[in-house]
């Protein structure tokens, strides 16, 4: 699809040049990874006293740890009718907290993407005069908004298509997994629209949060074919990438606690990296579909001469 | 520790007590005198000849019903049960009870029986039916011209019509598939000096008396058929339909089975030294399944072979109805069960077979066929003598083939087992207080019923064997078993068999938990001064062992009785690094485990690793919805 270079001329190029830069720019995904550790690190502490505290109580911390959460709450559903023991209520205690810092957690990760992401892909774009600071500060603001307006559009565009799907006349076995299937797909192609969209606005040079979502609305007839089976292929490399890394994760034995923290770290990096080269791949995407507009941008001549 | 908002008022305890003592339950003070005579296996006997009409979705039946009067007592009277009168209107008592549903499938049509004639074989005088036979009732009373003295044979002759129901509780048809059963007059039993006279309630189930059968079903020849017992030939009739014959011996009902795109599989089985003739029916889009069928009825066969006896009968028919007749499905007949599918997670790669649904509805369905179907207990008075014991089977077998711990769900981020499913099932309908022993039809609701005679019911005999140790309270069950095959047990006979086989007074036991409202729940108190403390909360004075761990890293194990409400355990010098009360979880029915451990100095590699497993789980969701366009 990618090889027809007489009907689409630059998509497949663009859409290789910006994984490439992804590739060099690596240390870029540091910029995702750090708050997704430290917002992960603030949310755990409280699991860590709730483990220790659940501890004095016998097995209950070791079989949670190993994985075995449903024979090991069903123990729980004992409470209602028992005053528990000052641990587990410390223990409670604990992971209310948790849950709030992770509620927190969310937000406070949505906003960071938000302000972090248009210096990202500023530096993506290969401006080697434009720093990560200057770029997060000229683009920060504009991409908050825009992450504000993404939001609904989720919000809105995914509870419709959550609906469509839900309402299909498939039964049985085969509603199992179509429709979860679908739901899927119909949120890769979502998210792949909103981050061509977010680069669209730096490969202009053009701040305007709405005019970049209308502008990915009307890409050209010629990239939507090529567009649509990107984004499904990312959703599936996403999708992969949650399934592989989560068993990954939680395959290391919890007793050998550093190392399970190491190989999940890899995997949380590798996630922050995925994320890199999906922003860079939207870069070339919005590369691809853009006119004369890029052709005045300096950082895109740079960009496009690099290669 | 008194369960305030569990006690009952002083009112409601006496009322209950008299309805208990009304409804005939036994009662611990009810003491068995052992099995009267010898086996019954030939109490009530039928030919039944039956012929389908699958338009009209009727039966045009008759019978010749053999009845020994199998007491000591002169009997004036009769009982028959017409259970497809339950389905008669949306007044029928079961109807009104269950609310018009049964296992979440809903009354959608009705169904009926109606007894043309019922007689004295050989031109003998006819019996007098309630409204002459088209009755609402679903149990009735039939005067006796003559008395029928101890030991003494009469022969009846009956034709009716009966009308199947589309099946939602188990029997009735679906398009052209059929599962009957509970379709033919049918005796009532005679025991311990009364008729089983109870309606049939929506949680009730049934009760019958042993005997052979003869059953003629005449149908379309297009119709694969199964039933209860061993096919004895087919013959074509001149109007284009077939006759199919099948011949039960020693058991307490028949049921069949027909559907013209049932694919049938084969096997012979050799389980427990005997060969038994298994018959799978299945739907073709459900072939797939077969082996997985086919491997949980060998594993069954074999150890509850082991366990309680070899299955006696030289066949057993396994039904999975068809999709849109789930309502039939999880079902046990003598020699004949009807299980499931894993429904909507049939076939999903990665999923299905990890799923453990289908191979427990198909082991617990042939649990049934040594509790109740050869231990013949009432299963609407005493449910938990059949359920309770099924479900406890299903456990022990389940646990073998899977792991106790993954024997319901055993998927890769997922895994549950059996008897913690049942613990939460317990726990979360709040049954723990509720006695074992009582009638079907007390119960609040379909949920609570289910919940103590599956639930507690199996926990209550886990709990005994995690006390006595598997082989010897196998042997000891094994033993009431065979001491009450063919006949009618309680569940004081079961308190008495096992107490000689264990060589233990059970009272205690049975008071607690089958007669009365007792919970176990133990708690570690405090760790003083190189003493600790273990207590008592839950009235149940359950033999239980506590272990105290010292910090030198050795450990002393010791039983306590439980009699008195606390007991202080001195370290003898050492040092206490904890205390553990029943350590092997060995006692399922304690209500709360989360106070039987205390450590002094719990190990942080636990907390740890539970703060690393969580940090991966929040590392991964900020991904997944923390960076969005």
């Amino acid at each position: 699809m990618m090889r027809s270079p007489a009907a689409f001329p630059s998509f497949g190029r663009e859409v290789a040049l910006g994984l490439q830069a992804a590739v060099r720019r690596w240390p870029l995904a540091l910029a995702l990874y750090l708050p997704n550790l430290v917002l992960g690190l603030l949310s755990a502490l409280p699991i860590f006293l709730a483990g220790e505290a659940l501890g004095q109580l016998g097995p209950w911390t070791a079989r949670l740890a190993e994985g075995d959460l449903a024979n090991t709450l069903i123990e729980f559903s004992a409470l209602r009718q028992a005053s528990p023991p000052a641990e587990l209520r410390a223990a409670g205690g604990d992971l209310v907290w948790a849950l709030l810092l992770l509620a927190l957690g969310v937000l406070a990760q949505g906003t960071a993407y938000n302000l972090l992401a248009g210096a990202v892909l500023g530096r993506l774009a290969g401006d080697d005069d434009v720093t990560f600071g200057s770029a997060f500060r000229r683009w920060a603001g504009p991409m908050f908004w825009f992450g504000f307006l993404a939001l609904m559009v989720v919000l809105l565009a995914g509870t419709l298509g959550v609906v469509l799907v839900a309402l299909l006349p498939v039964d049985g076995s085969a509603s199992l997994l179509v429709k979860p299937l679908l739901g899927l797909g119909w949120f890769a192609l979502l998210n792949g629209w909103l981050e061509v969209a977010r680069a669209s606005m730096v490969a202009r040079s053009d701040p305007r949060a709405l005019r970049a979502l209308g502008r990915a609305i009307t890409l050209p007839g010629r990239v939507w074919l090529p567009a649509i089976v990107l984004w499904l292929l990312l959703g599936l490399v996403g999708a992969l990438y949650l399934g592989l890394g989560g068993s990954l994760a939680v395959a290391v034995p919890g007793a050998l606690a550093l190392l399970a923290v190491a190989v999940q770290q890899l995997v949380a990096f590798a996630g922050a990296w995925l994320k890199l080269a999906r922003l860079g791949i939207a870069l070339g995407v919005a590369r691809a579909t853009a006119g004369p507009n890029l052709a005045t941008s300096s950082a895109s001549r740079r960009y496009t001469a690099r290669f | 520790m008194p369960y305030p908002h569990r006690r009952l008022s002083a009112l409601t305890a006496a009322l209950l007590a008299l309805c208990l003592l009304l409804s005939g339950v036994p009662s611990a003070a009810a003491q068995s005198s052992g099995p009267p005579g010898g086996p019954q296996s030939d109490v009530a006997s039928y030919q039944i000849q039956v012929t389908l009409d699958p338009q009209s979705k009727q039966l045009q039946g008759s019978e010749r019903i053999t009845y020994r009067n199998p007491s000591a007592d002169t009997l004036t009277e009769l009982w028959f049960h017409l259970y497809l009168n339950a389905f008669r209107s949306p007044d029928t008592q079961w109807l009104r009870e269950s609310g018009g549903a049964h296992r979440g499938f809903a009354a959608e049509e009705p169904g009926w029986i109606k007894v043309e004639r019922l007689a004295l074989a050989d031109g003998g005088p006819t019996l007098l039916l309630p409204d002459g036979g088209d009755t609402a009732e679903t149990n009735v009373r039939v005067p006796l011209p003559k008395a029928l003295g101890p030991g003494q044979t009469l022969t009846l002759e009956a034709t009716w019509t009966a009308q199947l129901p589309r099946v939602f509780a188990r029997t009735g048809y679906a398009g052209d598939f059929f599962m009957v059963g509970q379709w033919y007059p049918k005796l009532a039993v005679y025991d311990r000096g009364h008729w089983d006279s109870e309606p049939w309630h929506a949680n009730s189930e049934f009760f019958a008396d042993f005997g052979n059968y003869d059953l003629a079903v005449t149908l379309p020849q297009s119709y694969v058929t199964g039933a209860s017992g061993v096919r004895q030939g087919e013959t074509a009739n001149a109007d284009g339909s077939k006759t199919v014959r099948y011949r039960a011996e020693r058991v307490t009902d028949v049921a069949w089975t027909a559907w013209p795109q049932y694919q049938a599989v084969d096997r012979q089985m050799q389980a427990a030294g005997q060969t038994t003739q298994v018959e799978l029916l299945l739907p073709a889009s459900e072939a797939g399944d077969a082996e997985r069928h086919l491997a949980a009825i060998r594993a069954a066969l074999d150890a509850y072979g082991t366990w309680y006896g070899a299955y006696p009968w030289p066949k057993l028919t396994v039904v999975v109805p068809p999709e849109d007749a789930g309502g039939a499905g999880g079902m046990e007949y003598p020699t004949l069960v009807t299980t499931g599918s894993n429904g909507p997670t049939r076939g999903l790669p990665g999923i299905d077979n990890g799923i453990y649904g289908l191979e427990t509805v198909t082991v617990h369905e042939i649990a049934h066929e040594w509790f109740p179907m050869q231990v013949q207990s009432n299963e609407a008075a005493e449910a938990w003598l059949d359920e309770g014991f099924a479900d406890y089977l299903t456990t022990r077998l389940l646990g073998r083939l899977y792991g106790p711990d993954r024997s319901v769900l055993n998927l890769p981020l997922l895994r549950l087992g059996y008897v913690n499913q049942q613990r939460g099932v317990v726990g979360s309908a709040g049954v723990e207080q509720e006695p074992l022993a009582q009638p079907s039809w007390q119960f609040q609701s379909p949920y609570t019923y289910a919940a103590t005679v599956y639930g507690k019911g199996s926990l209550a005999l886990l709990s005994l064997q995690g006390l006595y140790g598997d082989e010897r309270f196998t042997a000891a069950l094994h033993h009431y078993a065979d001491v009450w095959r063919w006949r009618h047990p309680t569940s004081a006979d079961l308190r008495d068999a096992l107490a000689q086989a264990l060589g233990q007074n059970l009272d205690w036991f049975f008071n607690s938990f089958v007669f009365g409202r007792d919970v176990v729940d133990y708690q570690v108190g405090a760790i003083t001064d190189g003493q600790a403390t273990v207590e008592r909360v839950g009235e149940a004075r359950y033999p239980v062992d506590v272990r105290l761990d010292f910090a030198d890293g050795s450990s002393r194990l010791e039983r306590w009785d439980g009699q008195e409400r606390s007991l202080a355990l001195a370290g003898d010098g050492k040092a206490i690094a904890g205390v553990a009360v029943d350590p092997e979880e060995r006692i399922t029915l304690e209500i709360n485990r989360l106070d039987n451990t205390r450590l002094e100095q719990p190990a942080l590699a636990p907390a740890l690793a539970l703060a690393d497993r969580w940090l991966a789980f929040v590392q991964m969701l900020l991904q997944l919805v923390g960076q969005v366009g």
